[in-house]
């Protein structure tokens, strides 16, 4: 019998799986190096693959064990990210020029046809079928947002991405929370709850949205100018803040990110833009939100959906693709660009996704119909989306790094 | 490279004594992050069928552009112009979500994130000047005025020479450089200092004589035509005009109107009544004038010409509008003039509006987007 020294640490050592995420964040950022320097590819292809590979070695409970504050920090991401997206709207402009905000609605609504008629047409139910078409209404703000930002690129076809991505992910939302409303009624024949639950929605999101957005203006015109690392620590605290109510008022975060920042933008006609060093903030979060995006996609989601998948990916971008191209050169684009621009906007979106999977688990019947397929197109667009993107603005000569 | 070489100058053309051109170079802003913005080939194809006065061309940088009027021939004419340009590629960069102002540098972009106008004139200015082509992002003001004959438009290129500092004063609209305020009223000029074919044009009065300088310097192979002078008057034979140089774009086309009559008038004071005989020692006090003017606009010294008598520059100009307001009542200017005036006796130009904005918002990006409202005509 001998006795183990005290201080000694039991042998083989036990680590927490801390640690293996911290390995999987570290390997997903010198991952994301090889890749803009060896194929000259944007970094954020390599995290969901080495997310991918992780989930593929370490298994379920690394995500089960961590879901809890996994899931926090991918709020914490995505709420930046949709906040300077919904920043980049620019209101006046769509005045200006409604030819944009009439090409958005049509890309919006031919993606959304599509995707529902492909979906019909092999068979899904009505209800599940609009599910999927709001979800296809949307390109995914995540990958459009940080491309764009790494890629420096600057001009007509990336200025118009992020504008149609705000706008889409706005409709899709909304769409989403509409048809929820609609299945509402189907599972529980409750009129008065299918009607409130989404006006709740779309009214408690704005209005939170407008008060994160009049803080925000409020200490940026207090202090003068939000542009230092302090005024960055500020503002990220308040966006945690934001977050706690939104999750404590059942909103979703999307949503009432995406207003906040427009309210930002255009509630006062002042110059306001966003405080460099908050890119920097949230690029850490980014790499944690793509690694834990690909650590969800397993090798037999990218097959289960097989065809139907990539039927409804075709569909989709042809839909989108088509919609933008109807008014490129009324709207002020040439061809060229417009072609950029619709194939630009084919990634779909993950918070989405998120927003779907939440409804499958309220109605478990749609489990089976919708979500491999959902997850599957997702999963092939998570890793091809961003190669995509990079190539059109490539191609654009918007880059300008 | 030789084949685009100009060997012989142009006929100077004919064209109606003092009738005026004006060209502005106008800053691409982003309504994003209110840099400058390389829209250019955007605006340009989306201008292209558009009916206005004028034209609308590229320049070195593709965050630039420049409008330029027809012949004009009064202030009226000349604001009628510029007002419907600027409205034609306002309406465009609506369109586009893109904004335009004036001032003669853009507050806080960064030179080495530009890039040239895709044309080969651009590429082989930026492959033989280097760096110094992106720094050329800088915007001015071109007013041409028509003369009757070369050796007159001689004789006025060299008259002018005094009210350099005028211009420059009147017109200065770039105190910041780089994010940084300069001191200057116009740093814009310093940029065209680098350049070595800048400066003063070469002392001679009779067109002939003109012709064979320009002949000996093409065979150095130091220029190819004259577009490759960047001097701060210039003859423009082509157009049988001279060419002032020295303004920056100002915040508003009624300013660039104003301060092109004021030119005009000038003009027509210098060749009707000849106060003053030009000659060679006039430039012995020629750069620290100008030097003056761009450091401290108004408030600047200017050294009379053949004395060492100073005057403080707002004086001299206000001086000289007194001596012009017959010429500028004939030429159907006077609204312009005072217009002016006042603004020199409010000691008020681009770049006091510039560091007035700033001292108000405490941000350059807020500066920059009133700018571009007040060149869009929609107060700020």
């Amino acid at each position: 019998m001998e006795q183990a020294v005290f201080f000694l640490p039991e042998w083989p050592p036990s680590f927490s799986p801390l640690l293996w995420i911290a390995l999987a964040v570290v390997g997903a950022a010198l991952a994301g190096e090889w890749v803009r320097h060896h194929l000259g590819l944007p970094r954020i292809t390599a995290y969901p693959v080495v997310g991918m590979l992780v989930a593929a070695l370490a298994g379920d409970p690394l995500i089960a064990e961590h879901s809890e504050w996994l899931r926090w920090g991918l709020n914490v991401a995505l709420a930046i990210l949709l906040l300077e997206l919904g920043s980049r709207v620019d209101l006046g402009w769509l005045r200006h020029n409604r030819w944009l905000l009439l090409s958005s609605c049509c890309e919006s609504l031919a993606a959304f046809a599509a995707v529902f008629a492909v979906s019909r047409y092999l068979g899904l139910a009505i209800e599940p079928a609009v599910l999927l078409g709001a979800i296809g209404i949307a390109s995914s703000p995540a990958v459009i947002m940080r491309v764009v930002a790494e890629s420096k690129a600057q001009g007509q076809v990336s200025t118009r991405l992020l504008v149609l991505t705000a706008l889409n992910t706005i409709y899709a939302v909304v769409t989403i929370h509409l048809a929820t409303g609609g299945l509402h009624q189907r599972y529980s024949g409750d009129w008065v709850l299918a009607i409130s639950h989404p006006l709740y929605l779309l009214g408690a999101g704005l209005l939170v949205g407008k008060l994160l957005a009049e803080v925000i203006s409020g200490v940026d015109r207090w202090l003068i100018r939000m542009r230092d690392e302090y005024a960055s620590i500020v503002l990220l605290g308040l966006v945690l803040i934001t977050i706690g109510l939104i999750e404590a008022l059942r909103l979703p975060v999307t949503l009432c990110m995406l207003f906040a920042g427009l309210v930002l933008r255009n509630g006062t006609c002042r110059a306001w833009v966003f405080p460099r060093h908050f890119g920097s903030v949230g690029g850490v979060l980014v790499v944690m939100l793509f690694l834990v995006v690909g650590m969800q996609i397993r090798i037999e989601h990218l097959l289960t959906g097989g065809a139907l998948a990539l039927v409804l990916i075709g569909a989709r971008s042809l839909a989108k693709l088509c919609g933008v191209l109807l008014l490129a050169r009324v709207s002020g684009i040439s061809w060229r660009q417009g072609l950029l621009l619709g194939l630009a906007l084919s990634p779909t979106a993950g918070p989405v996704m998120v927003a779907a999977a939440d409804v499958g688990q309220l109605y478990p019947e749609l489990q089976a119909t919708l979500l491999p397929v959902a997850m599957s197109a997702a999963a092939i667009m998570e890793l091809a989306g961003p190669i995509i993107v990079a190539l059109c603005l490539k191609w654009s000569g918007e880059r300008r790094d | 490279m030789t084949d685009d070489t100009e060997h012989e100058l142009g006929k100077f053309s004919q064209s109606a004594a003092l009738s005026l051109g004006i060209e502005l170079e106008l800053q691409i802003v982003s309504s994003q992050d209110y840099d400058l913005l390389g829209a250019a080939p955007d605006l340009l194809r989306e201008m292209t069928g558009r009916e206005h006065p004028g034209d609308v061309k590229p320049e070195i940088t593709d965050s630039m552009i420049e409008l330029s009027t027809g012949i004009c021939v009064d202030y009226a004419d000349a604001l009628g112009q510029l007002s419907s340009i600027r409205n034609v590629l306002v309406h465009q960069a609506d369109r586009l979500g893109i904004l335009l102002s004036g001032g003669g540098t853009h507050p806080f972009q960064h030179w080495g994130r530009q890039a040239i106008f895709d044309a080969p004139r651009f590429h082989h200015l930026s492959q033989l000047y280097g760096y110094l082509a992106k720094q050329f992002t800088i915007f001015g003001q071109h007013v041409h005025i028509g003369c009757a004959c070369p050796d007159e438009a001689l004789w006025l290129l060299h008259a002018f020479n005094r009210y350099i500092p005028h211009l420059i004063a009147l017109s200065a609209a770039s105190p910041f450089v780089q994010g940084i305020d300069t001191g200057f009223q116009s740093a814009r000029l310093n940029s065209v200092f680098a350049f070595p074919l800048s400066g003063r044009a070469p002392f001679v009065l009779c067109w002939d004589d003109f012709a064979a300088y320009y002949r000996k310097m093409i065979a150095t192979g130091v220029v190819k035509s004259m577009k490759d002078f960047y001097w701060d008057i210039r003859p423009k034979p082509e157009f049988g005009t001279i060419e002032l140089r020295v303004m920056d774009t100002p915040l508003t086309v009624e300013r660039a109107a104003q301060i092109a009559v004021y030119a005009q008038a000038l003009a027509r004071y210098l060749l009707e009544e000849k106060p003053v005989e030009p000659c060679e020692d006039d430039y012995l006090v020629y750069t620290f004038n100008r030097f003056q003017a761009c450091r401290f606009g108004y408030e600047g010294r200017l050294v009379i010409p053949g004395g060492a008598e100073q005057h403080v520059i707002r004086d001299d100009i206000l001086h000289t509008m007194a001596l012009i307001e017959v010429h500028a009542y004939d030429l159907g200017s006077t609204e312009a003039l005072n217009l002016l005036r006042t603004e020199v006796l409010q000691s008020r130009n681009g770049a006091s509006e510039v560091r007035a904005a700033y001292a108000r918002e405490g941000s350059l990006e807020e500066v920059v987007r009133q700018g571009c409202e007040l060149w869009a005509g929609r107060c700020a």
